[in-house]
């Protein structure tokens, strides 16, 4: 009988164990939607009175959002419940994810998501899936308050428009600039470059002189994440010219331009931070914002990063400039979209008519203003942001200057349903001209043959 | 008394191999199943598609790889601590440890670790004078995998050795009882007869291993990403990547069918050399 | 139980006189376990030091201990930013639903495959077999699966995709422990009318409880851990669970490593605590089970 004893009282010892583990972890009431507290850093402009009637009391929609969104999303949320009343609740889903999440819930039939983030590249994807309604005639009702020329040009079509139709409302806007480390780039008597030539020159002479003591001329993102390292080829494939397709539309990835673009990134690599296949977000924003490395291309919000006391060594320290161009007859300085977010409401929406409502709300001028005055908020969209004060305040003068300049005119990465294909073949390929399992020549060759077989041409 | 079980095994192992094989024979996209029936173009497609060859071969030096590392080491460290003393208890209650701490947890703290300017390797070898300079441990093609497999290695060593210890305390008394009668010596005895009867026991410990070194996804999907260039693209990661990056779910289930093929194969194979050693020096 | 473990055949050799190498092989041996010490440990001791860093420091310095004071910044911040107790809730909630359903299942199981070879050897051998198969693409039609039945985003359809998975590593370490038992106690219990229902619940599981503690343990931890099938399933806080709930910090200003340490921490420390209150039964259940 001992042992039986001694079983019980473990038994015992596993029930008590139990408890304190229930204990330790207290339950939020079931369905409780988690606010963040965002109010501190808000900027509050033009809070609506609260005694204001709300039409939508009681319902409820479910928002899709990314990660790096949770908290300008769910700060949305909040604003529009107290406008009408209604419950947002924000469902976040690492990025990596979201497409995927989108898709299987609207085939399976499930409908859990009203609305739902786009990566715009994925727009085509999402289309041809079923998974957004079309929202060309809702723009159509709504041009007075949605102003939809006030949008960023260059942003404005490639977020929304597939086949002629509209599908979303652009959400996010993200572009790159080469941001450098102004005490850096003094000290070592380099002047931030105009040209990849002289980016690569900068980046030689203050890393050979300065790698003894940790510092490096440059960061390069080549982890093999699309998002990353795609965003860092086209940087370069736009200096020289290049472009995905040519004039009819065909695949034109293995033009002399597109080669010496990735001809100039690999032989950029020694000279960079080390080692640029496993440097990403993380790390690039890490060694910049320590003052280890000189320069860095990146979204535009580093500036703000960059001047985070928490996070920062060197706060008003930095400058940015345009992207560098490449050589030959086509160099220009031309941006990317490199990420970049739209909104689109899934066509399994449960309450379509509060989708549209939140659509709208999301869509207002001022609160495009309001989202991009918080701290982890979004990237301005419209123009007017830009030029609006509370935004530049925000992020300084300058910097709304650069980010506007940058954007307009920028270069959008292919829409087509076919894209997460072929993008995952150019990563592929651009990966191993980086590990030097290929050469510029053959990794662009072959991304040329693949995507003419996924095209079918 | 067995019905729960086979209902459970129709429903959630049949359905989803029956759906996953049916689904392999057409070109479908996630968000379009079933749509057109291919036959077996995903399967000659895969013979001929270099990376998921590539893929094959990344996950075999994988598996193998640390599964002869942990069991060689594991079972080492078991043989050297069999006895119940001080260091043998506390090493086995810290063993319990890596592996079951959540592999989320664990990718996140080695990819700070690995970090190549403000990692903990990093700083400790070149202060030690081992590294000139900090290196890119995620970032050189075979260091990544090399890197890779150290998680592995870190997370399921102790769990090997905790299996060994039973295996040697299961071990019987009487041959050693005889061997001392012969003056055999401690070296003669480890070869002669712990050895050959522990073979059974470790044999399985490596098959499980193995078996879970060849699924293996989180830690790729986590550290590298399979970088840098396809260094680190397991199979495992490579079907995720095609089923849920460029959703093509088709091509993705006719790749995990073969993989589950070339599993059972190894599976039975391991098994039947399992028995074998089992006929030849077990109890 | 484990008073097995420690009357190993080595240790029973006659006592030798001391030998220069016996000397050798016991300082050996704590040089092995300092090292294993080392190894196993660093990278743990690396996690709770990266959580009391500042923020800066996490990204200047690889040291191992924080050189510019102890901060609890992170701490706060992981559990301001995201809702933690709720996640470790529904991972508690789902780990022992899914634990009670993969006993029910796997008792019953392991009992009439080891006593009346139910299901010859096809059944043993299948429910391994789902060991196999990498769960990445079967994800898609179990998706489809619950969806058709309601159980998206619920922690009982988490528990059930746990249950499933669990269910090779279960029903293989009861069945030994059911082959473990001398047979002449259930015998005599037929003899005197009893059915083998009632054998199973009146004679072996309570012979098997320490294993079925232990085995309890295993599933427990095992769907704690889980990431891959509860990133497919789970929607939102309604049934999200732990791991997904450190995946969210990674935010607009990239991975939170002090955040994420602390974070970790709070849902290890718990597992921590649970296995070495039930060390013994917990190594005793994995070795027995998986090796004999």
């Amino acid at each position: 009988m001992t042992r039986n004893n001694r079983t019980f009282s473990m038994l015992g010892g596993a029930l008590a164990a139990a408890l304190v583990l229930s204990a330790c972890a207290v339950p939020a009431a079931p369905g409780t939607v988690r606010q963040v507290e965002v109010t501190r850093e808000v900027v509050v402009t033009a809070t609506p009175e609260p005694t204001a009637p709300k039409p939508f009391e009681g319902q409820s929609i479910n928002v899709l959002t990314i990660q790096p969104h949770a908290v300008a999303t769910r700060a949305l949320a909040k604003w529009f419940e107290e406008e009408t009343g209604a419950r947002v609740q924000v469902l976040v889903v690492p990025y990596a994810n979201v497409t995927e999440k989108a898709i299987l819930d609207v085939t399976s039939g499930a409908g859990e998501y009203d609305v739902i983030e786009i990566w715009y590249p994925m727009l085509g994807k999402l289309v041809e899936s079923g998974v957004l309604e079309d929202l060309t005639q809702w723009w159509e009702e709504n041009k007075e308050s949605l102003q939809f020329d006030d949008f960023v040009p260059s942003i404005a079509d490639p977020y929304t428009l597939i086949d002629g139709k509209r599908w979303a409302l652009p959400y996010d806007g993200d572009t790159h600039l080469l941001f450098y480390n102004r005490e850096l780039l003094e000290k070592y008597g380099v002047k931030p470059p105009t040209t990849w030539a002289e980016y690569r020159e900068a980046c030689k002479t203050i890393t050979e002189q300065g790698k003894s003591e940790g510092i490096y001329g440059c960061a390069i993102m080549g982890a093999k994440v699309p998002i990353i390292l795609l965003s860092t080829f086209i940087n370069r494939l736009q200096g020289y010219g290049a472009s995905f397709f040519d004039a009819d539309g065909k695949p034109a990835i293995n033009s002399p331009e597109a080669v010496a673009a990735l001809q100039e990134l690999v032989d950029q690599l020694p000279y960079a931070l080390p080692d640029p296949k496993a440097v990403a977000f993380d790390e690039a924003l890490g060694g910049f914002t320590t003052g280890k490395v000189g320069m860095v291309e990146f979204w535009t919000d580093l500036g703000q990063m960059s001047d985070n006391p928490e996070q920062s060594k060197i706060m008003k320290k930095w400058g940015a400039v345009p992207m560098p161009k490449g050589e030959g007859p086509n160099a220009a300085s031309r941006p990317a979209l490199n990420a970049g977010f739209a909104l689109g409401i899934s066509t399994l929406a449960q309450n379509k008519p509060l989708a549209y409502e939140f659509l709208k709300f999301v869509g207002r001028p001022d609160i495009n203003v309001r989202v991009n005055t918080i701290v982890g908020g979004l990237d301005p969209t419209r123009k007017s942001t830009f030029d609006a004060e509370p935004y530049r305040t925000h992020v300084t003068p300058e910097l709304a200057d650069a980010a506007k300049a940058a954007l307009s005119g920028a270069f959008a990465w292919p829409t087509n349903a076919k894209w997460p294909e072929m993008q995952d073949v150019l990563t592929e390929n651009v990966a191993e001209a980086l590990a030097g399992t290929k050469t510029p020549q053959q990794a662009l060759d072959d991304t040329q043959a693949k995507w003419l077989e996924i095209l079918g041409k | 008394m067995i019905g729960p079980a086979v209902l459970t095994l129709i429903v959630f192992s049949l359905y989803p191999l029956v759906y996953s094989i049916a689904l392999s024979a057409t070109d479908s996209q996630l968000a379009r199943p079933f749509r057109e029936f291919i036959a077996f173009k995903n399967y000659t497609d895969a013979a001929r598609d270099a990376l998921f060859g590539n893929s094959l071969v990344l996950t075999f030096i994988y598996a193998f790889g640390v599964t002869a590392i942990e069991t060689v080491i594991g079972f080492g460290l078991a043989l050297l601590l069999n006895r119940e003393s001080g260091p043998t208890r506390f090493a086995r209650t810290l063993g319990l440890l890596p592996f079951i701490t959540p592999p989320v947890a664990i990718a996140a703290i080695w990819r700070l670790i690995y970090d190549p300017s403000s990692g903990m390797l990093n700083h400790y070898l070149v202060r030690a004078g081992i590294l000139e300079q900090n290196v890119a441990f995620l970032g050189v093609p075979g260091l990544a995998m090399a890197s890779v497999m150290l998680v592995d290695i870190w997370q399921w060593t102790p769990f090997v050795f905790l299996l060994s210890l039973a295996v040697l305390a299961g071990l019987p008394h009487e041959p050693y009882e005889a061997a001392a009668v012969d003056g055999a010596n401690g070296w003669q005895q480890f070869i002669h007869i712990t050895l050959p009867l522990c073979l059974p026991g470790v044999l399985i410990i490596a098959i499980l291993r193995l078996i879970g070194a060849m699924k293996v996804f989180d830690l790729v999907f986590m550290l590298t990403f399979g970088g840098p260039g396809s260094s680190t693209q397991v199979a495992s990661f490579y079907i995720y990547k095609t089923a849920f990056q460029q959703f093509k779910t088709g091509y993705a289930s006719a790749m995990t069918i073969i993989v589950i093929v070339i599993l059972s194969v190894l599976v039975t194979l391991l098994t039947a050399l399992y028995r074998r050693v089992q006929a030849k020096y077990g109890p | 139980m484990t008073e097995r473990a420690i009357s190993s055949p080595l240790r029973q050799r006659p006592a030798k006189p001391l030998h220069p190498m016996r000397t050798v092989m016991h300082l050996l041996r704590w040089v092995t376990v300092g090292l294993l010490l080392a190894f196993t440990l660093i990278p743990l001791i690396f996690m709770l030091t990266t959580s009391l860093k500042s923020p800066i420091e996490i990204r200047v310095s690889g040291s191992l201990l924080p050189s510019e004071g102890i901060f609890l910044v992170n701490w706060e911040r992981a559990f301001r930013n995201v809702p933690l107790p709720r996640y470790l809730w529904n991972s508690l909630l789902v780990g022992i639903m899914s634990t009670a359903m993969t006993l029910l299942v796997a008792v019953p199981a392991s009992y009439a495959i080891v006593r009346f070879r139910a299901g010859g050897r096809l059944l043993p051998s299948w429910i391994l077999g789902t060991y196999v198969a990498p769960p990445i693409v079967i994800s898609v039609p179990v998706f489809m699966l619950m969806r058709s039945v309601g159980l998206v985003d619920q922690p009982f359809g988490l528990a059930l995709l746990h249950m499933v998975a669990n269910l090779p590593v279960a029903t293989w370490m009861l069945m030994d422990f059911v082959r473990s038992l001398p047979m002449e106690v259930e015998e005599a219990a037929q003899m005197d009318g009893a059915s083998h229902w009632g054998v199973l619940l009146r004679i072996v599981v309570p012979l098997i409880l320490p294993g079925l503690v232990a085995t309890a343990i295993i599933c427990l931890i095992l769907s704690w851990n889980e990431f891959l099938f509860a990133l497919i399933l789970t929607y939102s806080l309604r049934s999200q669970t732990f791991p997904i709930g450190i995946s969210e910090f990674q935010g607009e200003h990239g991975l939170q490593f002090g955040e994420i340490s602390a974070a970790a921490l709070t849902g290890i420390v718990p597992v921590y605590v649970l296995a070495m209150f039930f060390q013994r039964y917990l190594i005793h259940g994995l070795t027995r089970g998986s090796v004999k």
